[in-house]
């Protein structure tokens, strides 16, 4: 977005006041009840996001970490969107959202590095945050000042047995009401993909009404903000860190066809082979809610229907273009088991070469398996709750990953040769 | 809880709530049931904690470990349920034949042991080819865990029978 000289001198006002006093002294909670939030950053700017339970025009109020000069951009509606744009890449900046003499509290993120430039890129990434238990991990993620975003790999809530609209809002609200969210929230920017919680257990396409499933996916997109390039409320979209890193958010759920056998919608199949294929990126990660490792164990198998092992064709057909076309730096990056780990997409096969990660869970129970993925497939797991760093260094042939705990501290450090 | 409910079961059949004067007899027969739930309890936590510590320390369950706690917790369990168990027939008062309550009671609970060590032995074997290979072992570990429940269930509700039949001789 470009600014005149009078537009610039208006929102360093009104930054003025939102950041050193005035009127505007402390957050309002009331009005802004579930923090702010952003996602989705490109090298000019992020969409920001915050809930807002006023009547008075609401604007976001952003500036560059460490500085006064500031522009603002109005934002709309109660979940409230405002998109900020002709921003400097590879910069951290801070926003509020500003309503009358009520301010929310403040935000950070930064912005992607432009095309044809490679830095190094740090990511954060967890899965499986529920109600009920200690939210540390989100605490410690939301600490974190050197995080570029943070992937959230599904079940952000457990939204099960909620069927109206207001029933999925309230399982929304009620988790990011609390500090530890808000913070992590706060913190960088989101990147954000589903997993069947949000919509009901064990959901993955077809076994829910269209109707629960659209108030679903409306409190979901009210929630969680991202941008929509491939459709209104189509999730599968991809976000790029210059040269260093290409980020592509999956929906592995919502787009199921068990009758035809497509894990994926086509639309959304060709969009991601083609994406991973184009993308002049030297690391390639793929965010899937579900594993696409095989997991070829008796006490795995009872559940396979339920990921890409259930849905051979599709696993195969995407597997294989990444070997075919010679696509080299990618990295799946999943949740939903309830256990951390590190290992080979495959033992043979489609796949044999590509690895996979999984983070998470955040707060939940580990999997409950009396034996967790080991050797030759798996080279590390844990159930312990956590999230993930990941330090993208186009210099370096490999990605180097961290698991930490929910006081901080690093439970596994593992080179990821991609 | 189903001990009791067995006991009951047992009670209420025989009559035992309203023969008269049987009140120590059936107190008795509580109180065995009741040294079964405690016993099950007991193997069960020594079992759970170490794979607890370990999981705690390593992040990870380790199937060796609990196997091999389920070895010492089964032992205990038996050597209990034979030698301490009967001793609370005592309870009811008079000079019950504690000898004769735990030679029947051992007649009714002596396969179900036996189903319990060919259990824990296909637990200890799956574990241990868990340990070359994941997934190994899981064959073994998954009927090993069946046996198991099956089997403990049987050899707790039959040591009620059999200690209850032994008792009444």
């Amino acid at each position: 977005m470009s600014l005149t000289r009078r537009e610039v001198s208006i929102a360093l006002a009104s930054a003025a006041l939102v950041r050193c006093g005035g009127r505007l002294v402390n957050p309002s909670p009331k009005e802004f009840p579930l923090g702010v939030a952003s996602a989705d950053p490109s090298p000019g700017g992020a969409l920001l996001w915050t809930r807002y339970d006023g009547g008075e025009a609401l604007r976001a109020v952003v500036w560059p970490d460490g500085s006064d000069t500031a522009v603002e951009v109005p934002a709309t509606g109660r979940w409230a969107l405002a998109e900020i744009t002709g921003l400097t890449p590879a910069t951290w900046y801070r926003f509020a959202f500003v309503a009358g003499d009520k301010r929310s509290s403040e935000g950070r993120f930064r912005t992607a590095p432009a095309p044809g430039t490679s830095p190094i890129v740090r990511l954060g990434a967890t899965s499986c945050c529920k109600a009920g238990h200690p939210f540390d991990v989100l605490l410690r993620a939301g600490e974190r000042t050197d995080l570029d975003a943070f992937l959230m790999l599904g079940d952000t809530v457990y939204a099960d047995g909620a069927g109206s609209l207001d029933e999925y809002r309230a399982a929304w609200e009620d988790p990011l009401s609390t500090a530890e969210h808000q913070q992590l929230r706060a913190s960088t920017a989101l990147i954000a993909t589903w997993d069947d919680h949000e919509v009901d257990n064990g959901w993955g396409g077809d076994n829910v009404t269209p109707e629960q499933l659209a108030a679903a996916r409306q409190a979901f997109f009210e929630h969680m903000p991202q941008r929509t390039p491939n459709g209104a409320q189509v999730l599968w979209r991809s976000v790029r860190f210059g040269d260093t890193a290409e980020v592509f958010a999956v929906d592995s759920r919502s787009e199921r066809d068990e009758a035809a056998g497509e894990y994926l919608s086509r639309a959304q199949m060709s969009w991601l082979k083609d994406g991973l294929a184009a993308s002049p990126a030297r690391f390639k990660l793929v965010m899937t809610s579900v594993p696409i490792a095989e997991y070829a164990v008796p006490l795995f198998a009872p559940f396979k229907d339920d990921r890409w092992e259930g849905f051979p064709a599709s696993r195969a057909e995407i597997l294989k273009h990444v070997e075919d076309e010679g696509i080299g730096g990618v990295l799946w990056v999943a949740g939903d088991f309830h256990l951390a780990c590190s290992g080979r997409v495959s033992l043979s096969g489609p796949g044999q070469s590509a690895r996979e990660i999984l983070v998470g869970p955040a707060a939940q129970l580990p999997n409950l398996s009396p034996s967790y993925p080991a050797g030759p497939q798996f080279e590390w797991s844990s159930g312990l709750n956590n999230y993930a760093e990941l330090e993208l260094d186009p210099l370096r042939p490999s990605i180097r990953a961290r698991w930490l705990d929910g006081r901080g501290r690093a439970i596994k450090e593992l080179e990821l040769a991609v | 809880m189903f001990p009791i409910v067995i006991t009951v079961l047992l009670n209420t059949a025989d009559g035992g709530f309203e023969r008269p004067g049987a009140l120590g007899q059936t107190g008795a027969h509580f109180a065995f049931a009741g040294g079964v739930v405690v016993s099950s309890l007991a193997a069960v936590a020594l079992v759970y904690a170490p794979g607890r510590i370990y999981f705690d320390h390593a992040g990870r369950p380790e199937p060796l470990v609990a196997s091999t706690a389920l070895v010492f917790a089964a032992g205990l369990k038996l050597a209990a349920t034979y030698f301490l168990l009967p001793e609370l027939y005592r309870a009811g008062g008079g000079e019950p034949d504690i000898g004769a309550t735990r030679e029947v009671m051992w007649r009714w609970i002596r396969w179900p042991a036996l189903g319990t060590a060919l259990s824990i032995t296909l637990l200890l074997v799956g574990s241990a080819l868990e340990q070359g290979q994941w997934g190994r072992g899981q064959v073994a570990l998954i009927a090993g865990a069946a046996g198991l429940t099956l089997s403990h269930a049987l050899f707790d509700v039959l040591s009620i029978v059999g200690s209850s039949r032994g008792y009444r001789r």
